[in-house]
């Protein structure tokens, strides 16, 4: 059976530098990869650029003698078309709400440079066989990456925005901006009582997308190998995959065409650990169930890969969560890493004093520490219920972490 | 040659990519594949702002050109604006890596090649899980530029990458090996130094004792002080971060002293290896570029247009991942230079300290952090047992000034696989290196 899969990038891309649009880029991407299934065996081949099918079909056919075992089946008869461009952003719409930030904010805080990117994407992607399943997914989002740099700083950048979205309010970013620099510039100390601890929650949960492998657990390789189906975590903690592709900006569907039922997304449930993740082949090598997480290039064999993860925000804001105290919300900790027994500890480069609404002020840098069980064990808090625009408008976890002054 | 519209500088890079990757995993062959990618991009600048194209249509280049100039406004003066006064013109022939390219050597032969490596894991039953990967690349680029450059170069690398792991559960240790070169006949013979690796791991994931936290005297490997110099210092001397912030400038003057009188750190685009950039995607010739001699700040690494902003020369680190991107300033290899004494007096001098071995990965803001993989404890001048911990980190001008040491043997290391980042580019082929370098005082976590 043959099966093609297509990508396409349009992108018109924005350099910013020194607060100003320094460099307009266009491009228009289209990658094509085949695939031939044939006797349990799979052939790839794919190219950049327009491409001769056949030319591919054959490369595929070709690279079949290798003999690379694919011992399941295509996906058949599944038809799917999700088109999110509802985004009717212009380049040009762009350019203006882009220019109009960086005025705004080189206005109000003119210590600060504003750096890096601002993009507009349409994306889509397509797979298509001959066994009837046609997948097509579409969508146009614009992702704004502003790098904050006080001027005479030693650091590449000092405070950050990001945001992906499918319109720009650019007001609304101007503002935001200005309350992380404002709080930037606000120093305060390490509170002497231990506070809550506030992070992206994609922070910490790559210790999961690591550890919660099919291939790993089928290997007897994971940390929570011998705890499958135990209540290891906080009855408050869950861990799914995240499969909206209004939320994730990605295909509702894996490289090899799977769109896994929303019980099978569950990895973590009210703190037992449900399941490995895992795509066609390793479910079927290792009798556990395909959650759809089958990735890979365009012109790859489909391997399984680490999903995005979401962890299931409760019902508090982050208001509610802190409990009337204060927290510290970790912005930047570079470099930090787990044990194999699952300590977590890291450099904090970049943490504000918050009160859950608003960011109170800078703390200095400071190292934090804990451990997985108890990070989301018997300190776990709570995701909030609220998304934060501030910081990259994302739900925001909540937990007891060791902190100790650099 | 190209139509380069008048009134505007402009340049366009040709890239010819061949790249093939063959992944075992467990025993069975996962992936092979081989292609060959083509395209180009197209940059144009009216003196105030740069407009970029990228295609895989090469004969629309000329159309490319003429729709960027539609966007910019015409400059009579272009070729005198600074920027386009520090391009280099230069019209040169320097491929290398023809005869003996990786597309000549047979993708059967490549995978038996693997196979031979894989044979090391598959052998030990102790190893739980494990993956080998090789990959090649064989890279020839064209520019051409309005100022009449004209140059044609390669470059090539080809390497295995083994990662294993050891144990379950909490018990568990993942390792890696890796090696590349710039040809594929000097990675055929390599197995003994992957099986030492396999033992090592094997020792350390047996033996290893958690180590209490606080500041030891730490020696970094080659490896270590190579990623040190990489992220700690690298790329603070990238000079697109210092462009337009005068207190910035004067806190980064040449000729301070920024760290301690034992180290030096170059960057240098002839160095084969994963690192090897003989011109960079503006056509300036690759330039031996010191960033700290006896710990007094040289040099910093510059594009055109950022050498323009600060008024020093161009250095050739203007570099684009691929052909769909555009030239930023990124590091080639980058290493810190050998001193005089030898790895054994280096150690010998510790009473109680650390040697980082290998690295699982590294950062650096004004807080640097490595995270070892393997580390050992020093005990009265002597290497005396594998130890675990989480990461060193420091404050890297601190760090740089606390280096008492240095060995007297560079080590430069190639890698296939993986890269630096910076901004949405990301892997881009880096080489780094050093020889062993020692710390008075790091923080352990």
């Amino acid at each position: 059976m043959r099966e093609k899969i297509t990508e396409i990038l349009q992108q018109t891309s924005l350099s910013l530098g020194q607060s100003e649009i320094k460099a307009v880029r266009r491009k228009i991407s289209k990658r094509t990869g085949c695939r031939v299934y044939n006797d349990y065996n799979i052939g790839i081949s794919g190219a950049i650029g327009e491409a001769d099918e056949e030319e591919l079909y054959a490369k595929a056919e070709k690279n079949l003698s290798y003999k690379i075992n694919y011992p399941v089946e295509a996906t058949k008869n599944k038809k799917v078309s999700i088109n999110l461009e509802e985004c009717k952003l212009s380049d040009n719409d762009l350019f203006e709400a882009v220019e109009k930030i960086l005025r705004k904010t080189a206005e109000r805080h003119s210590n600060f440079t504003v750096n890096h990117k601002a993009n507009l994407n349409t994306v889509e992607l397509s797979i298509e066989n001959e066994g009837q399943t046609k997948l097509f997914h579409r969508d146009k989002f614009a992702e704004l990456g502003l790098l904050l740099k006080k001027r005479g700083s030693s650091d590449i950048l000092d405070t950050a925005f990001s945001y992906v979205g499918r319109n720009v309010n650019s007001d609304k970013i101007i503002e935001s901006v200005s309350e992380l620099i404002t709080a930037f510039d606000r120093e305060e100390q390490l509170p002497g009582e231990a506070l809550p601890i506030i992070l992206h929650d994609k922070e910490l949960t790559k210790i999961f997308q690591k550890d919660l492998n099919g291939k790993l657990f089928g290997n007897k390789a994971s940390l929570f190998q011998e705890q499958l189906g135990m209540n290891v975590f906080n009855e408050k903690f869950s861990l799914k995959i995240a499969t909206d592709p209004r939320e994730s900006f990605m295909p509702l569907f894996d490289s090899e065409g799977t769109i896994p039922e929303e019980g099978l997304t569950w990895l973590i449930r009210d703190g037992k650990i449900i399941r490995p993740y895992a795509d066609k082949r390793t479910a079927k090598m290792y009798d556990y169930e395909n959650t759809g997480c089958a990735g890979g290039s365009y012109d790859s064999v489909p391997t399984l890969t680490a999903p995005h993860l979401e962890i299931i925000p409760g019902k508090q804001s982050l208001k509610s969560l802190l409990n009337g105290k204060n927290g510290i919300l970790i912005m930047i900790a570079g470099g930090g890493d787990f044990t194999p027994d699952g300590i977590y500890a890291s450099p904090v480069q970049l943490a504000y004093l918050t009160d859950g609404e608003r960011l109170l002020g800078r703390l200095p840098h400071f190292t934090v520490k804990g451990s997985i069980y108890d990070i989301f064990g018997k300190d776990f808090i709570g995701l909030s219920s609220d998304k934060h625009f501030t910081v990259g408008n994302e739900r925001l976890f909540v937990t007891n972490m060791e902190i100790k002054a650099l | 040659m190209y139509n380069f519209p008048d009134n505007f500088y402009s340049d366009v890079r040709i890239e010819r990519i061949y790249h093939s990757t063959i992944r075992i995993e467990m025993g069975r062959l996962e992936e092979i594949k081989e292609s060959v990618d083509l395209g180009a991009f197209i940059r144009l600048f009216d003196g105030s702002r740069w407009y970029y194209s990228s295609t895989t249509a090469l004969d629309s280049i000329d159309k490319e050109l003429q729709n960027l100039a539609s966007l910019a406004k015409a400059n009579k003066e272009i070729n005198n604006h600074p920027v386009v006064k520090r391009m280099q013109r230069n019209i040169c022939k320097q491929t290398i890596y023809q005869e003996n390219s990786v597309e000549k050597v047979n993708l059967q032969d490549k995978l038996k090649l693997l196979e031979s490596y894989s044979k090391q894991a598959i052998n030990d039953s102790e190893i739980n899980h494990w993956n080998i990967v090789y990959s090649d690349k064989n890279l020839k680029k064209n520019f051409y530029s309005s100022i009449g450059s004209d140059i044609e170069f390669d470059t090539q690398i080809a390497g295995v990458r083994l990662a294993f792991r050891f144990g379950s559960g909490a018990n568990s240790f993942t390792e890696m090996w890796c090696k590349a070169d710039v040809c594929y006949e000097k990675i055929t013979d390599l197995h003994t130094e992957c099986q030492k690796r396999i033992d090592q791991a094997k020792d350390f994931y047996k033996n290893a004792e958690t180590i209490p936290g606080g500041n030891y005297t730490v020696v970094l490997s080659p490896m270590a002080a190579g990623i040190f110099a990489h992220e700690s210092f690298g790329h603070k001397s990238e000079a697109d971060f210092m462009v337009g912030d005068e207190e910035m400038l004067k806190e980064w003057q040449l000729g301070k002293r920024v760290g301690s009188e034992k180290l030096s750190i170059v960057d240098d685009g002839n160095a084969f290896g994963s690192g090897y950039v003989p011109f960079d995607d503006e056509g300036t010739k690759a330039a031996k570029t010191v960033l700290i001699e006896n710990g007094i700040l040289r040099g910093r690494l510059h594009s055109s247009v950022t050498a323009s902003s600060l008024n020093e020369d161009v250095t050739g680190n203007a570099r684009g991942m691929n052909f769909e991107y555009e030239p930023i300033v990124r590091m080639t290899c980058t290493y810190i230079e050998a001193g005089s004494i030898t790895k054994e007096q280096l150690i010998s001098e510790i009473k109680y300290g650390i040697l980082v071995d290998t690295v699982k990965h590294g950062s650096g803001m004004s807080t640097f952090t490595l995270a070892p993989s393997m580390a050992y404890l020093i005990e009265n001048g002597q290497i005396s047992k594998p130890v675990r911990f989480s990461v060193i980190t420091g404050n890297v001008m601190k760090t740089l000034d606390q280096i008492d040491g240095v060995s007297d043997k560079l080590e430069l290391l190639s890698f296939v696989g993986g890269g630096c980042g910076k901004m949405e580019q990301f892997p881009l082929s880096v080489g780094f290196g050093g020889p062993f370098v020692r710390v008075k005082e790091i923080n352990v976590q």
